[in-house]
């Protein structure tokens, strides 16, 4: 905890509270005073600075981790201090103090109700819409039996058994050889793809799939996966079709988008929950639920959908796009895990799609990438208006001020 | 019709695929050569909803839904929105065109969600694509190319005979490999790029693969394709591929994606009326033809296209340098004069000055109309027999009534109005 951690540092090296407070501040003007150009080269006593200002602000919503050994290699020390923030609260708080009214607006906020209790405000309303689309342009799909019909999830017991990896690799090549240009998909972790990518190498199964398309990776190294985008995109250009592999919460699945070509599916192998033994999480959720009384179970569940929602939302950006996301694990055709998906992913989320296997998934890719290919009407005849004019706009004002 | 029709007279087409897979002549004939209807057990049962096809008539029968009038509706569809871009601007049509079909014979032609397969599917409708074609533009020539194993192959030469083309087809009907669009493209572009100026080139390439595999870059290919103002259209059979799209944007071509096998054979009659002219051509130029005529009986020479002698009654003379030729339209291999006969030409008349479409009359009950009795062309009642009076169209300028049937003729083969021509004819 901070405190203890401030109070040790007080008794130690005789710094209090106060004077850490203003660490940050201090540096500032100091810097400024020196006119100091070259910021970079202090960015380290900016981040040592940063971090004493926060023990020395908040008592709460904050824990001190400190491991000394890295869990890939347990034999060598390695130290790390880790300040982990719990409460998202204390970040919206200054928005919240300053301004009257507040919007908060996201494609992935669901289910709606959490969100008031993390952040720990009271809404004045709270609305979920559903997407107005010219045409049924996106298709989701929970796939939860493999071509033989043995069940695919990412379990942890189930993870590493040959026929989910098959399972998975088997769908993967189908898709290829049926879907054009771009697909992307996720993974629950770098260690996850690293062994199934190894698996689908060993059983034959990668260079088939490279017979249809190009494969490339995203890896921790920010550059490499700058590259390996950079190609994936000219391999969808070109004709020639790709696949790009990577990580849920990775830097791929947070910023960047696959619309168009550049991602006609989406294919999220297994639920992305976080890594359960991690101990920021675990003090993480020791604070959610004594503070917010939020269950443990709950907020995993929360999570995860939130991230896999987040992750094939990157397949569609606008009405005249249209995409394909596969949700690859059977514990999504359970209720209490699909229905925190957003409403617009629930909305076209037919009942007859709920429990695929792979040769029905591809049935209905296929059809799905046909009806797609139609010209279609843009302005949106046939009763269904999707863009309002001005006109229409005004008429919704006078008949909102007669109610 | 064809939602219930389909189901119950299944196990004959069934037995009849099972007698003979290859023979493709007995199933079209099975299915009154309406193209292949989709089996009851091979449909979605959920998509087709094969249950609306049907409905209830007063004494609370099930019959199928009145298929006459929905085709009906249909073709006026499609009519109205011809004439509607015709009327638009008076546009000039390219009549004399050089077409190389490019179809891609690669791994993915063997995929059997057209049955039996994508190959067998894309040849049957080429060939007939090939007849309809000359028949519409008898004054142009096509080409047959290959994709396979990464290489595109010219298949025949360029060239005005429908027989030679289908025949060729029909005998290199195998598929292997990758697919490349560059190479189809490069090679192509090769040939069309020594096409007199007053053709119009054209590239319509049948694509069954979702990928293609190239040596270069292709866009580089589409700009050389573009900057020789090749028109390029693609119909895809799976998916819309963004290369094919932006392929076909660029060369003013159109690109289509088929569902079915029935809309894959309407995407491809599509391509088979010429296209508007390019408004770089618009500029009228005069092209020298020769109209050959029969040789006489007793007259034996070598005709040039096949070596071989001929009397000549068996083919042309060319009316500057008398060689001998076989088959019309062509171009002369001595002197190279383009070489027709006045029939070709009248029969690509009807393209410029189209017969408007006619205006529907709405059946109105109880009341006998003036010249409405009858349909003008056919003689037969426009009545049903209980007195009212069937759907049917008016021409707008002689004001006569055609039942719907003969609408469709005079807009699809006669192409010319009956009506206006007997009035013509009086005042004559």
């Amino acid at each position: 905890m901070p405190v203890s951690f401030v109070a040790s540092i007080h008794s130690q090296a005789g710094i209090d509270q106060k004077m850490l407070r203003f660490c940050y501040d201090r540096l500032h003007s100091l810097m400024m005073t020196l006119e100091i150009t070259d910021t970079d080269e202090f960015m380290h006593i900016q981040t040592i600075c940063d971090f004493a200002t926060l023990i020395g602000t908040y008592t709460r919503g904050f824990s001190i981790i400190i491991e000394p050994y890295d869990d890939r290699m347990p034999d060598i020390r390695d130290p790390v201090i880790q300040l982990s923030c719990h409460d998202a609260s204390l970040a919206i708080r200054p928005v919240f103090d300053r301004f009257e009214t507040v919007v908060i607006t996201s494609g992935t906020l669901s289910p709606i109700d959490l969100y008031p209790r993390l952040l720990n405000f009271n809404p004045v309303i709270s609305r979920s819409f559903t997407m107005s689309l010219t045409r049924d342009c996106i298709c989701p799909m929970v796939l939860t039996r493999g071509s033989d019909q043995l069940p695919v999830s990412t379990k942890f017991d189930m993870r590493s058994d040959p026929g989910v990896v098959r399972n998975y690799g088997r769908l993967l090549l189908e898709m290829a050889s049926a879907v054009p240009d771009g697909i992307v998909c996720f993974f629950v972790s770098y260690s996850y793809m690293d062994g199934i990518v190894n698996s689908w190498h060993e059983m034959g199964i990668l260079q088939d799939i490279m017979q249809h398309k190009l494969v490339f990776i995203e890896t921790p190294d920010v550059v490499e996966t700058t590259l390996a985008l950079d190609n994936y995109r000219k391999a969808c250009d070109c004709g020639r079709g790709a696949i790009f592999f990577s990580v849920a919460r990775g830097k791929v699945a947070e910023g960047i988008d696959f619309d168009r070509h550049y991602g006609r599916l989406v294919i999220m192998f297994g639920v992305p929950f976080q890594y359960t033994l991690s101990r920021i999480l675990l003090a993480r959720l020791e604070y959610l639920r004594e503070t917010f009384q939020i269950k443990e179970g709950d907020f995993l569940t929360f999570d995860a959908l939130r991230q896999a929602a987040q992750c094939v939302g990157r397949v569609i950006r606008s009405k005249a796009d249209y995409g394909m996301m596969i949700f690859a694990d059977k514990r999504y055709s359970r209720h209490d895990k699909r229905s925190k998906l957003p409403g617009w992913i629930l909305s076209h989320l037919h009942d007859a799609h709920l429990n695929l296997s792979t040769d029905m998934a591809l049935h209905i890719a296929r059809e799905f990438l046909r009806r797609m290919a139609q010209p279609y009407d843009k302005a949106g005849s046939g009763g269904k208006k999707t863009l309002l004019t001005e006109e229409d706009l005004e008429n919704l004002a006078q008949d909102g001020m007669a109610m | 019709m064809y939602g219930v029709g389909g189901g119950f007279n299944a196990p004959s087409t069934a037995a009849s695929r099972r007698r003979n897979p290859g023979d493709e002549e007995e199933d079209e004939e099975d299915e009154g050569g309406e193209g292949r209807v989709l089996e009851a057990w091979e449909r979605a049962y959920a998509d087709e909803r094969s249950w609306e096809s049907l409905q209830e008539d007063e004494s609370g029968l099930l019959r199928p839904v009145d298929t006459k009038t929905l085709v009906h509706a249909q073709y006026r569809r499609r009519l109205l929105l011809r004439s509607a871009a015709a009327a638009a601007a008076r546009i000039q049509k390219g009549l004399i065109r050089y077409l190389y079909i490019v179809i891609d014979l690669s791994r993915a032609a063997s995929e059997m969600d057209y049955r039996p397969s994508r190959m067998a599917v894309v040849a049957k409708h080429a060939e007939a694509f090939i007849r309809e074609f000359f028949d519409q533009n008898p004054l142009s020539h096509v080409g047959l190319v290959t994709i396979k194993d990464g290489i595109a192959h010219r298949l025949t030469e360029i060239g005005g005979s429908p027989e030679s083309q289908i025949k060729a087809l029909m005998g290199k009907l195998e598929c292997s490999g990758d697919s490349s669009l560059q190479n189809a493209l490069d090679l192509v572009h090769g040939y069309l790029d020594q096409v007199p100026s007053y053709g119009h080139k054209e590239v319509l390439i049948l694509y069954s693969a979702l990928n293609t595999f190239d040596p270069g870059d292709i866009t580089e290919t589409i700009a050389k394709c573009k900057k020789s103002k090749i028109r390029c259209s693609v119909i895809g059979l799976a998916a819309e591929i963004f290369i094919c799209k932006h392929l076909c944007e660029e060369t003013g071509g159109s690109y289509t994606v088929a569902l079915d096998e029935s809309h894959f054979k309407e995407l491809l009659l599509e391509h088979a009326p010429p296209p508007p002219a390019i408004a770089e051509y618009a500029a009228a130029n005069l092209i020298k033809m020769g109209f050959p005529q029969r040789g006489a009986e007793e007259l034996i020479s070598i005709c040039s296209c096949h070596k071989k002698i001929k009397s000549g009654a068996e083919g042309y003379i060319c009316p500057r340098c008398k060689v001998n030729v076989c088959e019309l339209p062509t171009e002369c291999r001595t002197c190279g004069l383009t070489l027709v006969s006045s029939p070709h030409l009248a029969r690509s008349y009807h393209h410029l000055f189209p017969v408007p479409p006619f205006d529907e009359v709405t059946p109105v009950p109880n009341r006998i109309q003036r010249g409405g009795q009858i349909c003008f062309s056919c003689q037969q009642s426009l009545y049903n027999p209980d007195g009212q009076s069937n759907l049917h169209v008016r021409c707008p300028k002689c004001n006569q009534h055609f039942c719907l049937d003969c609408d469709i003729y005079i807009h699809e083969s006669l192409h010319n109005c009956p009506g206006c021509e007997s009035q013509r004819s009086i005042a004559s």
